[in-house]
């Protein structure tokens, strides 16, 4: 071996290393590594040519020449239902010699990843390594899903030819296809899906996102079975195409503050309505009531009667209690004190809540099984509890779209006197009658028996969640010295209520301290008064002293400082290179207040420019204002639309810009 | 046949290990006094967990007559305290190789056993998929428990047990004597004492077979280990520590450096192989705190035997001073190592010298071999551990003496190893008779902190119109700290090596096309760094002046030009406030939490960064008093001082910084802050221009 193909073998990751030495043993009996397994097809060594000068392509190893993807609704006879192929046939093209190809599938309970392998020019076949993994996410601690990963053969990669894989997934029950996506990781040059939909299958195909993104959709009915992509005799069996086509369509982008994809990623959603085979005819989610009872049919078989251990808690907690609100709240926050949320996304498991007795025993669960936990002990308590199912914010879906997609979460409803309490117990440190803006405005499906209730989590304007500094500020022996007080409410008050909590014992005093000075060196911070951090119910307020250094600059017989050393959002322009709407955790309000005492013997020659932008869904004030020997800035922050779209940006930057060049501007003293 | 007697053996053993590693498991939970504490010490009631006790127990047993299997056992009891303890402690990893088992002890006392079936299983691994064939091979395995029902004021008590089984090499079984090693040290381990819970009492305990060699250290305070002899007439050494405090995190820290630590080794060695082995044996089956004088050197006789290394015709340099023949040498051993193997390469201290010593002495230099440790192994004359051995070469050139160690990646020749700079040293001529070989007792020089350089010169020009600053700036790097960036500045291709072997078009255009794209990773990383520390309107250019890989230069440097934003304002009408102390970028902030100081200080190595800031003053302005950016302050732990003078065009800033000692009790911590300090203060610095009257110059807002 060369010292060159060395430092070539080098660039292999190590997995696929191993997954090399052990199939290549069985190389010679598989065609593993076939020759021929790259070549040159139409233009293509020009187009990689001109792919490597264009700039969002230069730095990448390959881009997809074709791919080809097939979605074919079947009968499965042994499970006697419906299910999915889907079958793929990508072709890439290398814009570096030598480069790994990498690609990946996911398979879970209900999904199959049946084949990979690769094809070479001839058209036949060999085989790929496969590397398997248990998918683990950080807010999920377990998932029955299983990534599935595999390389092409990176020593026939040529700059300027293709290499081709096929692969076939088997979506075993229908419910559980409700998207496929368009867009990869690469560049792709042109692509076609095909969706064959039988007679006998009630499929709807909604197509979502496609505006800006050059896809055509075409519909064929009445088509026979394409023997060329399959040898296999159907009969007259005819079907239904969609066609989905596609030319250079870009990779899929998410950036900091992306919404989630359903909102912007192209996409099909599939809305499988009912099938008839064989005289037999099967409802599926037609609608959106056809959802409620698949799902109630998935929490009939829960335990409703209380175990011990729940009732003595219940029976604990509502001791000497006679307001019902008060009783609410004490179910609500014993569930968020003492039960971990922990996330389980297991086949069934992923639909179906856990058992009230083992979430109350275990001390954790994850939604479902803490929103049972609630139903279960509220109806004990009395109350009329019901599940709830809901989709948060990250989900762009509405319950019109009656499929698996359209929810990810569940909570508890309380009906008690003409009001519904949402109760989100995953939600620690939540007030009742707060929400977290992750579930504001969202619909909700209540069960109510056999039949269910549509309605929405109330949505809060952005004065929920208030966030206000007073600050008083002077000037001695040449430092800036005050007090100041902060006041905290909604999300703030509950990531701070939150955060504090979470913070082990022996450093929560160096936190708050953290928290009140944001990691600045130059504000030092002492006699801070603190709130009671188990009191969810009121605001968080703190109060301290401060002393600001390295801010005031004093200029011969004047005093340059910047009375505002807060200066929230004074980064927060975007990209002019963004190509995704940004949105906020949440809705913003901040509303501060900055008196300086103008020393004695000194007059004010010059205050920043005031700003006064009001916007759709922002505002920016920040005014000056002289009176008698003090200058007072009243500043208002308010982000009350939480998405600022593309289109907004950089109207959005030179509002920004303006807030920066206040921010900037000194309050200039003289003598 | 004798294959299958092979694998029948060694299925036995591994029958018998697991039946060993089960009996072991069976008392993982047992009655243990150290384990009967439950309640807290009152100086640990503000923590959030206390370990209530804790103790390791390696058991290194003779399986059978060709294998030795360790057994690790470690058992904690903790206390949780606060919520932040409770989630920390919720879910486990448990390998699934491993036994485990934990019991939750509730504050009425109630004993609570975690049924560890619920474990959920994660895998990882890579197979053959195509028609035929359906193998696969688990790369990754273990399973995580998610810990029910826990609560602020439980206790929970678990223990996890690991075994290995170690093959000895056995002479009979093997063939004739003279063609295998029948020695080998097949377990070099250390500990550092502390962790991020305070803990109530830790013991380690290391019970070892009698056929073994055991060498053990403790160091940094750590206690000597007590001794007991078991009912299998086994050894048992038992060290203990009481009341071990959290260990901070801490800017200028290293454990291994300054908390407890204990570091052992274990051998085994056929009888009469005892003189002919090059490790640092004592008796068997009995501690050896200490190896002899003349133990060392016949390792090093044994390991350096003449005609061990064979000459290496790339180190055939001529050249007829010392100094500069190990300097061209030590650039082709380089060279020679990324051509060959590839930039990822590690040479080891030993090969490195072996051959280097070998090339030197054909030349006829007078050359030793250097015998050495890393300082977190304490000194050279209380070596224990052949693991420990780190070896260079010098060679003696006029008076004094050139060193060179081996290459890293991209080190100079005189980035050596901080590690091992200043500490004392052995060094030595191979020899051909034991009676001859003596050691020179040595000490490695120290670095001199200009040996380890960052240096930036730039040049500032503010756009007074756009409200922007246009910075041209060059950076020179030497040294560890050339070592250290260079890995992500430096392309391979840049090192101008040999490419002789390509001529195939394919290969030719792969390391085109691959440098290309090296050049954008790389120019995306250094605008990143600077829109880190600036709002960054344009990053310009970037180019490498010297690579620090000649032959007759170690020092990095390149060039860059880019355009910010946010490094000056507008005050009123009149004033531009510039942000200068920014331009020397983020200085350690240290916060109140960082003042009290709890473990002594390291800093790895000696260093410097320098700064030069050559402003130019827009026209129509003036400067406001500068004076205020000149600072001095020196004290034992290093230096920081500025100077602003005017110049022709504007002002002239220097700031140098430079971290003089690598090690300062914790007592001497106010000698970092001094100089920390000032820095940080520097960095916060601005300069008031003030436009001149009668100026037309417009301020951008």
């Amino acid at each position: 071996m060369t010292t060159s193909m060395k430092k070539i073998l080098r660039h292999i990751s190590l997995p696929l290393l191993l997954a090399l030495l052990v199939s290549g043993a069985h190389g010679q009996y598989y065609n593993y590594y076939s020759t021929g397994s790259s070549w040159e097809t139409g233009d293509s060594e020009g187009l990689a040519k001109k792919y490597i000068k264009k700039d969002d392509l230069k730095d990448q190893s390959h881009v997809v020449y074709e791919s080809n993807i097939r979605l074919v609704y079947e009968w499965d006879e042994e499970e006697d239902r419906p299910k999915v192929e889907e079958e793929g046939e990508i072709t890439v093209l290398s814009l570096l010699d030598y480069a790994s190809f990498y690609d990946g599938l996911f398979q879970d309970d209900n999904t199959s990843v049946d084949y990979v392998y690769g094809v070479n020019e001839s058209g036949s076949s060999y085989s790929l390594s496969l590397y398997k993994r248990s998918y683990e996410s950080s807010s999920i601690f377990h998932q029955d899903g299983e990534y599935v990963g595999f390389g092409l053969p990176s020593y026939y990669s040529t700059f300027g030819e293709v290499m081709k894989y096929k692969y076939q997934v088997t979506y075993n029950d229908p419910k559980y296809l409700t998207k496929t996506y368009f867009q990869r990781d690469e560049f792709v040059r042109e692509g076609k899906v095909e969706i064959w939909i039988p007679k006998w299958m009630d499929v709807e195909i909604l197509s979502q996102n496609f505006v800006g993104y050059g896809l055509k959709r075409t519909v064929k009915e009445n088509v026979k079975w394409d023997e060329d992509f399959e040898e296999e005799d159907r009969g007259d069996e005819k079907y239904t195409v969609i066609t989905i086509e596609y030319e250079d369509l870009d990779p899929q982008v998410v950036e900091s503050g992306s919404q989630g994809y359903t909102y912007y990623m192209p996409h099909v959603v599939h809305i499988h309505k009912s099938y008839e085979y064989d005289d037999e005819k099967e409802q599926l989610f037609a609608s959106v009531a056809d959802l409620y009872g698949w799902y109630k049919s998935l929490v009939d078989n829960l335990t409703a009667e209380p175990t011990d251990e729940i009732k003595a808690i219940v029976d604990g907690l509502m001791e000497g209690v006679t307001d019902d609100e008060e009783k609410l709240r004490k179910v609500f926050y014993w569930i968020q004190n003492n039960v971990r949320y922990i996330a389980f996304e297991d086949g069934i498991a992923g639909f179906q809540p856990e058992d009230a007795e083992k979430v109350c025993a275990y001390r954790y669960g994850d939604c479902k099984g803490m929103a049972n936990l609630a139903k279960v002990m509220l109806t004990y308590a009395g109350f009329d509890a019901r599940l709830t199912w809901i989709g948060t914010r990250h989900i762009a879906y509405s319950y019109d779209i009656p499929t698996l997609a359209v929810d990810n979460h569940m909570i508890c409803c309380v009906m008690l006197n003409g009001k519904k309490y949402f109760i989100d117990p995953t939600e620690e440190y939540v007030a009742l009658n707060d929400y977290a803006h992750r579930i504001q405005g969202r619909q909700v499906l209540i069960e109510n028996g056999d039949s269910f209730i549509l309605d929405r989590v109330p949505e809060f304007t952005a004065e929920r969640n208030k966030k206000s500094k007073v600050k008083n500020l002077k000037i001695a022996n040449g430092k800036i010295t005050g007090k100041a007080t902060e006041e905290y409410n909604g999300e703030s008050k509950i990531s701070i209520l939150r955060g504090y909590s979470m913070v082990r014992n022996q450093s929560k005093e160096d936190a708050i301290t953290s928290f009140l000075n944001d990691d600045n060196k130059n504000l030092d911070i002492t006699n801070i008064k603190l709130p009671d951090f188990e009191n969810r119910d009121i605001p968080v307020k703190f109060s301290y002293d401060f002393t600001l250094a390295n801010n005031l600059q004093a200029v011969g017989d004047k005093y340059l400082l910047q009375i505002d050393y807060d200066q929230e959002f004074y980064y927060f322009d975007f990209d002019k290179d963004r190509e995704t709407a940004y949105e906020f955790n949440s809705k913003f309000y901040l509303d501060n207040t900055y008196t300086l005492q103008v020393p004695g013997g000194f007059k004010v020659e010059h205050m920043p420019t005031n700003v006064s932008i009001e916007k759709e869904g922002y505002t920016f004030i920040m005014t000056y204002v002289k009176k008698g020997n003090t200058i007072t800035l009243y500043k208002k922050i308010v982000i009350s639309d939480t998405v600022v779209d593309l289109k907004d940006m950089k109207e959005w930057n030179e509002d920004i810009a303006a807030l920066r060049a206040s921010y900037d501007d000194y309050v200039i003293l003289s003598k | 046949m004798k294959l299958l007697s092979l694998l029948f053996t060694a299925l036995l053993c591994s029958v018998m290990a697991q039946a060993q590693y089960d009996e072991l498991g069976e008392e993982l939970l047992d009655d243990d006094p150290i384990f009967e504490v439950n309640d807290v010490d009152a100086k640990f009631s503000n923590e959030s967990a206390v370990v209530l006790a804790q103790k390791t127990k390696l058991i290194v047993r003779k399986t059978d007559e060709t294998h030795y299997t360790e057994y690790w056992v470690t058992r904690m009891k903790l206390k949780l305290q606060d919520k932040a303890a409770v989630e920390y402690f919720s879910d486990f990893s448990i390998s699934s190789s491993d036994l485990f088992e934990m019991n939750i002890i509730k504050p009425d006392g109630q004993v609570i056993e975690v049924d560890t079936n619920d474990a959920i299983p994660v895998n990882e691994g890579i197979s053959l998929s195509s028609f035929f064939v359906n193998m696969s091979l688990n790369v990754v395995d273990y399973k995580k428990l998610a810990i029910q029902n826990l609560e602020i004021g439980d206790v929970i008590d678990y223990a996890y047990a690991e075994n290995e089984t170690h093959y000895s090499k056995p002479v009979a079984a093997s063939g004739p004597v003279r063609k295998y090693n029948t020695w080998e040290n097949f377990l070099s381990y250390s500990y550092a004492f502390g962790s991020t819970y305070p803990k109530m009492i830790q013991e380690f305990v290391i019970e070892i077979d009698p056929t073994l060699y055991f060498n053990f250290k403790s160091l940094n305070g750590a206690p000597e280990p007590t001794v007991s002899t078991l009912d299998n007439g086994n050894k048992e050494y038992t060290i203990s520590l009481k009341d071990i405090p959290r260990q901070e995190s801490e800017y200028f820290s290293d454990v291994d450096l300054t908390n407890p630590r204990i570091k052992l080794e274990l051998s085994y060695c056929a009888p009469f192989r005892y003189y002919r082995n090059p490790l640092l044996l004592g008796q068997q089956g009995v501690l050896n705190g200490e190896a002899s004088s003349d133990r060392l050197k016949r390792a090093m006789f044994l390991n350096f035997a003449p005609g061990k290394f064979e000459a290496l015709s790339f180190l055939d340099v001529y050249e007829k001073d010392p100094g500069d023949y190990l300097r061209k040498a030590f650039k082709n051993f380089q060279r020679e190592v990324f051509e060959e193997e590839g930039s990822d390469y590690v040479q080891s201290s030993y090969s490195y010298s072996g051959y280097m010593y070998e090339a030197l002495a054909a030349k006829g230099f007078d050359a030793d071999i250097v015998l050495c440790v890393s300082k977190e192994n304490g000194n050279v004359s209380e070596i224990v551990r052949s693991a420990d051995f780190i070896y260079g070469v010098r060679v003696k050139d006029g008076n004094d003496y050139v060193y060179s160690f081996p290459i890293k990646k991209y080190s100079g020749f005189d980035d050596w190893n901080y590690g091992v700079v200043g500490t004392d040293a052995y060094a030595f001529k191979p020899s051909k008779k034991f009676k001859s070989f003596t050691f020179t007792e040595i000490e490695i020089p120290e670095y001199k902190p200009s040996d380890n350089r960052y240096e930036v010169n730039m040049k500032v020009s503010l756009d007074v119109e756009k409200g922007t600053a246009d910075i041209k700036s060059e950076t020179k790097l030497s040294g560890e700290i050339k070592t250290l960036f260079g890995e992500d500045i430096l392309i391979t291709s840049e090192l101008e090596y040999d490419r002789d072997d390509l001529g195939i078009d394919k290969l030719e255009r792969f390391f085109e096309r691959s440098t290309e794209m090296a050049e954008i990773g790389r120019l995306n990383m250094m605008e990143g760094e600077i829109a880190g520390e600036f709002e960054l309107v344009k990053y310009k250019s970037f180019d490498i002046v010297s690579t620090g890989m000649e032959y007759d230069n170690d020092m990095l440097n390149y060039k860059e030009n880019y355009v910010v934003s946010d490094i000056y304002r507008p005050a009123g009408s009149e004033y531009l406030v510039l942000d200068i102390g920014k331009l020397i970028t983020s200085q350690i902030a240290l916060m109140p939490d960082d003042r009290d100081r709890q473990s002594d200080i390291v800093v790895q190595y000696v260093k410097q960064y320098e700064y030069t800031i050559n402003l130019v003053v827009p026209e129509g302005y003036s400067i406001v008093g500068y004076e205020h950016l000149n600072t001095n302050v020196k004290t034992d732990a290093g230096v920081f001082n500025t100077t602003a003078k005017t110049s022709k065009s504007g002002l002239t800033v220097v700031s140098f910084k430079s971290y003089n000692t690598t090690f300062l009790p914790q007592s001497s911590w106010s000698e970092m802050e001094a100089f920390l300090d000032a820095a940080y203060d520097f960095s916060q610095q601005k300069l008031v221009l003030v436009k001149d009257a009668g100026s037309d110059q417009t301020i951008s807002e």
